[in-house]
């Protein structure tokens, strides 16, 4: 079961500053689950993180809602980018071999939409949740969720 | 064989859609274009079964094939070739695709092509046209906002593109929010025309990294907070966000056909991919050309979703020597690793 830590109120000019602090926190083999409404920031989060990861955003980085994985290699670690939002059912992902990712390997993996199927939950190691803030269009709360 | 009688078979399975097409291997005709959500089954006790298992590309394959062949009024012993997308798309749909073209090639004992699905889509708008090099060509959709130099049919490379959502999805999304349904492209282009499209101002967005890059992801944002602040949204302001968004989506694209035009003198100028479809666009797309006195193709209503004749054709017009002819054709999992700059290839 993964429990709440902490609740950031992030701006979008300091969402690198608090990439780089999650940054920290990663592990290879952490399954993070990003969760939020739609607009909420979570693929805008992850570029901002892959970035200080060490991708190079002009190689390519895209929303991966209609191509439901993007993978993007590091210099130390293989990313995949899972997005859940276009799938109707876990025996898709089955279909499409999606699950073989979530199973702890050397490679770190992110999925948006995270809480669409509950038997993906024992997989995550990690989850931001991601509010949309009363006081400013541009600010967000983000939950952090450990075990 | 006669010349005329070679049949080329063209099979996409890179991500939704489980689609084969036969086509003319001579003059690029396209015979069938079969696409797995068009085909109703007969459910053995009556009824209809909707539509096949979207992305179950193992149930729907051998069915699809051999619809597609029988809709060409032709059998499998009279094809002369086969390709298949090899890469990018779904690792999982990409082998279900990839090893039924091998053992179908091997069977038959014919060569089979390898094709880059991008490659596909950015070169559909030739299909049944006179193809002009140097292109602009734009392929926009559900998963792809990119725009492309095309030299020649081999020599291409990418010149921009999102760097979040695509196009595609920022109109399914925005519907999303504004409750209209999926896929939400083609309810937003419909209300769209019953609405005021300078009723809401979504801006542009301007992208750091570059001008040769675009972002649709703020609009989502700004679709939100606009449904925030309305108490009662009505079909009225439900018309004139769609007309709104779309607007704003449109312009992204024909500035930046614009802004690369600007760069370079092109022949032609191409649009492609499912978003393609969208009636402003369309509209628009041919009115910069126009300004531009430059040729603007868009590709036909038929091709601009994922389909199986892209595949075949761009497996036609990219094959040089026997080469290509091979049956050493392997689905890549690698997506989206493409440089700027760097050549989009039959074999990448």
């Amino acid at each position: 079961m993964l429990k709440p830590y902490a609740v950031q109120t992030i701006s979008y000019d300091n969402l690198t500053t608090f990439s780089k602090q999650f940054t920290k926190e990663l592990k290879p083999k952490d399954v993070v689950a990003l969760t939020g409404v739609i607009g909420a920031g979570k693929t805008t989060f992850l570029r901002h993180l892959l970035s200080e990861m060490g991708l190079c955003l002009e190689s390519g980085f895209s929303s991966p809602t209609f191509t439901i994985l993007n993978q993007y290699e590091l210099p130390n670690v293989l990313i995949n980018h899972i997005d859940l939002y276009r799938l109707d059912s876990f025996t898709e992902l089955e279909q499409i071999d999606l699950i073989s990712l979530f199973e702890p390997t050397e490679s770190m993996t992110f999925v948006e939409w995270a809480d669409k199927f509950e038997e993906l939950e024992p997989y995550y190691t990690k989850r931001l949740h991601f509010d949309y803030s009363s006081h400013s269009p541009t600010e967000r709360l983000i939950t952090c969720y450990a075990r | 064989m006669a010349q005329d009688n070679k049949y080329i078979l063209g099979i996409d399975t890179s991500c939704d859609e489980t689609s084969f097409a036969v086509l003319k291997a001579t003059t690029g005709e396209v015979l069938s274009n079969t696409i797995s959500s068009q085909i109703k089954l007969h459910a053995p006790f009556g009824g209809i079964v909707p539509e096949l298992a979207s992305r179950s590309h193992c149930e729907n394959i051998s069915l699809v094939c051999e619809k597609s062949l029988k809709d060409a009024g032709i059998t499998s012993a009279q094809l002369s070739a086969i390709a298949v997308t090899k890469t990018p798309g779904l690792i999982g749909c990409l082998l279900v695709g990839a090893s039924f073209a091998k053992a179908l090639a091997f069977q038959l004992n014919i060569p089979l092509f390898g094709v880059n699905h991008l490659v596909g889509h950015l070169l559909s708008p030739f299909m049944g046209e006179k193809p002009l090099f140097p292109c602009l060509g734009l392929v926009v959709s559900g998963g792809h906002t990119a725009f492309y130099d095309v030299q020649s049919f081999e020599d291409i490379s990418l010149l921009g593109q999102t760097v979040d959502d695509a196009a595609g999805e920022a109109f399914d999304k925005c519907a999303k929010l504004l409750d209209l349904g999926y896929p939400g492209g083609p309810v937003v282009d419909r209300l769209a025309k019953e609405g005021n499209e300078k009723a809401f101002n979504f801006t542009v967005a301007k992208v750091k990294m570059g001008q040769e890059y675009l972002s649709f992801s703020g609009l989502k944002t700004a679709v939100y907070h606009h449904v925030q602040k309305q108490t009662n949204i009505t079909e009225h302001i439900k018309k004139d966000l769609c007309a709104s968004l779309q607007s704003s989506i449109v312009k992204a694209l024909t500035e930046k056909i614009a802004f690369f035009f600007k760069q370079k003198k092109y022949k032609v100028v191409t649009v492609s991919g499912g978003v393609a479809l969208n009636s402003l666009l369309r509209k628009r797309v041919q009115e910069v050309c126009d300004n531009l006195c430059v040729p603007c193709y868009m590709a036909k209503p038929q091709f601009c979703g994922d389909n199986g004749a892209m595949i075949g054709y761009a497996a036609l017009m990219q094959k040089h020597d026997d080469e290509l002819f091979t049956l050493n054709v392997h689905a890549s999992k690698k997506i989206n690793a493409r440089k700027l700059k760097q050549k989009l290839t039959a074999d990448c």
